[in-house]
C-alpha cells in the first residue's frame, strides 16, 4: 500500500474498530510509513488523554438548596417520588376526581342500562317520538346505527393508538402511576362493557349510545393525560 | 482564549485524578426510594460530581451544567422508584443524566454553536474544580470549545465510553455521522491543544 491510511480508518484503527484483515492491512502500512505511524501515535495520546479525564467535578455551589426547592414545589399531600407534574395538577391530585368520575359513569351505567332494557321495546313511530324526547333531555347530538358504528371505530382507533403509546411509556412511568391509570382504566373499560352489551341489545336507543360515547370520552381523557406525563417528565 | 500547547506525554498523567466513580450504599437507595429526603440528599453528595461532569462537559458551560444537574437530580427523585438495582446506582444515574442532557437540547437548542458563543471565559472558570489546573483545564476548555455536536459524541465515546451504535441511538443519527463528528472533534482538539 503505496498511498497513505485514509484519516478515518485511522481514527478506526485507533479506536480497534477494524475488522482483523483490515487490521493487518492498516499495520503493513504502518510498518513503512513515518506519516501515518506519527499520526495514529498523535491520535493515541489524545484519546489516551480523553480517558483519563476525571469523571467527577464538583460544581463551585451547592446546587441542592434549588433542587430541594423544586421537589418542594412539586410535594404532595401523600409523599412519594412518584409525584408527577401534569399541567399543574398531578396524576396524585386527579385520583379522587378521576375515580369518582369513573365510579359515577359505572353506576349511571348500570342503573340507565338496566331501566332502558327493562322498559317495552318501543315500534318504529314511537321510538321517533321518544328520540326526539331524549335528545331534548340530553342536548347531545343522535346518531343513527351505522354512524354510532362509524363513531365508535374512530374511538376504538384513538384509544388503541393511545394504549399503545402508554404501553411505549410505561418503563418510564412510576409503578404507582401505572397503577392508578390501569385501575381507572379498569373502571372505565367494565361501563363501557355494561353499555354496549346493552346497546347491542337495542342498537337505536340514543341514551345508551350516548353511554358508549361518554365512556369512551373519559378512557381517551384519562389515557391523553397518562402519556402526557411522558413528556412532562 | 485558545490554549497554549501541551506536552502530550504529561497529560494523561495529570488528568488521573479521581477516576473512580463513587459507591453508594444500597442502604441509603433505598431510604431514598421509600421518600426519605436525607437519604436522597446523601445519593445528591456521592453523586453530584459525577452529574455535574458529564453536565459540564456536554453543555460545555458552567451556568447550564449547573441547571442539567439539578435537572438531572430531580429527575432522579422522580424516578427513583423504577430504580430496580440491577446496574450500580450511579450508572443508572449517568444515564439518566446524559437523557436529561440529550433532551434538553433537542427541546430548547439553546446552547448551539458553542464555540461561537462563549464570550464570557468565566463561564468555564466558574465550573472548575480545585484541583485541576494546568493541562488539565487546557482539555477541558478545548473541549467546551468544540461544536455542540462534535462535543457530544468525543465525551459521550472518548470519555464516558458509549459506543458509537449507542450514541446513535441515543442521538437519532446515523453511526456514520457519530463517526464524522468524533473524527472532527478529535482533529479541532489536536489543533486546540498544539496551537
Amino acid at each position: 500500500m503505496n498511498e497513505h491510511v485514509r484519516e478515518d480508518r485511522l481514527h478506526d484503527y485507533v479506536d480497534d474498530l477494524l475488522c482483523r484483515e483490515e487490521r493487518i492491512e492498516v499495520e503493513l502500512h504502518l510498518n513503512g510509513c513515518e506519516q501515518c505511524r506519527s499520526e495514529v501515535a498523535a491520535l493515541r495520546d489524545l484519546v489516551s488523554s480523553l480517558h483519563g479525564v476525571p469523571e467527577s467535578i464538583e460544581p463551585s455551589s451547592d446546587l441542592l438548596a434549588g433542587i430541594h426547592a423544586r421537589l418542594d414545589e412539586m410535594a404532595e399531600p401523600i409523599h412519594s417520588p412518584a409525584v408527577r407534574t401534569l399541567s399543574g395538577r398531578t396524576l396524585h391530585s386527579m385520583r379522587g376526581p378521576l375515580a369518582a368520575a369513573a365510579v359515577l359513569l359505572v353506576a349511571l351505567s348500570a342503573i340507565l342500562t338496566a331501566t332502558i332494557v327493562r322498559r317495552p321495546a318501543p315500534d318504529a313511530d314511537t321510538r321517533t317520538t321518544s328520540n326526539r324526547s331524549t335528545d331534548s333531555n340530553v342536548g347531545s347530538i343522535r346518531l343513527a346505527g351505522s354512524q354510532h358504528d362509524a363513531v365508535e371505530k374512530q374511538y376504538r382507533d384513538a384509544t388503541s393508538e393511545l394504549e399503545a403509546q402508554l404501553a411505549a411509556q410505561r418503563e418510564f412511568l412510576s409503578a404507582e402511576t401505572v397503577q392508578l391509570v390501569e385501575e381507572n382504566l379498569r373502571v372505565i373499560d367494565t361501563a363501557l362493557s355494561e353499555a354496549r352489551t346493552a346497546l347491542q341489545d337495542d342498537p337505536g336507543n340514543p341514551m345508551l349510545s350516548d353511554l358508549v360515547r361518554s365512556a369512551y370520552e373519559q378512557k381517551l381523557d384519562l389515557l391523553r393525560n397518562a402519556t402526557a406525563v411522558r413528556g412532562d417528565t | 482564549m485558545v490554549p497554549e500547547t501541551i506536552p502530550t506525554s504529561d497529560r494523561a498523567a495529570l488528568l488521573t485524578i479521581s477516576r473512580q466513580a463513587p459507591v453508594v450504599p444500597q442502604e441509603i437507595v433505598r431510604r431514598a426510594q421509600a421518600g426519605d429526603r436525607e437519604a436522597f440528599d446523601e445519593l445528591y453528595r456521592c453523586a453530584v460530581g459525577r452529574v455535574y461532569a458529564v453536565c459540564f462537559r456536554m453543555a460545555g458551560d458552567a451556568q447550564s451544567a449547573e441547571r442539567l444537574t439539578q435537572d438531572a437530580f430531580v429527575r432522579a427523585w422522580v424516578r427513583l422508584e423504577s430504580f430496580r438495582g440491577e446496574s450500580a446506582f450511579t450508572s443508572w444515574l449517568h444515564r439518566l443524566t446524559v437523557n436529561v442532557v440529550l433532551e434538553d437540547r433537542r427541546s430548547t437548542g439553546r446552547r448551539e454553536m458553542r464555540v461561537e458563543n462563549v464570550e464570557d471565559p468565566g463561564l468555564y472558570e466558574r465550573g472548575t474544580p480545585a484541583p485541576m489546573v494546568g493541562e488539565a483545564v487546557d482539555l477541558e476548555r478545548a473541549i467546551a470549545r468544540l461544536p455542540r455536536g462534535a462535543r457530544t459524541v468525543l465525551v459521550l465515546f472518548d470519555v464516558e465510553g458509549y459506543s458509537q451504535e449507542e450514541i446513535a441511538r441515543l442521538t437519532g443519527t446515523a453511526v456514520g455521522t457519530v463517526k464524522a463528528q468524533l473524527h472532527r472533534a478529535r482533529k479541532l482538539l489536536r489543533e486546540m491543544l498544539n496551537r
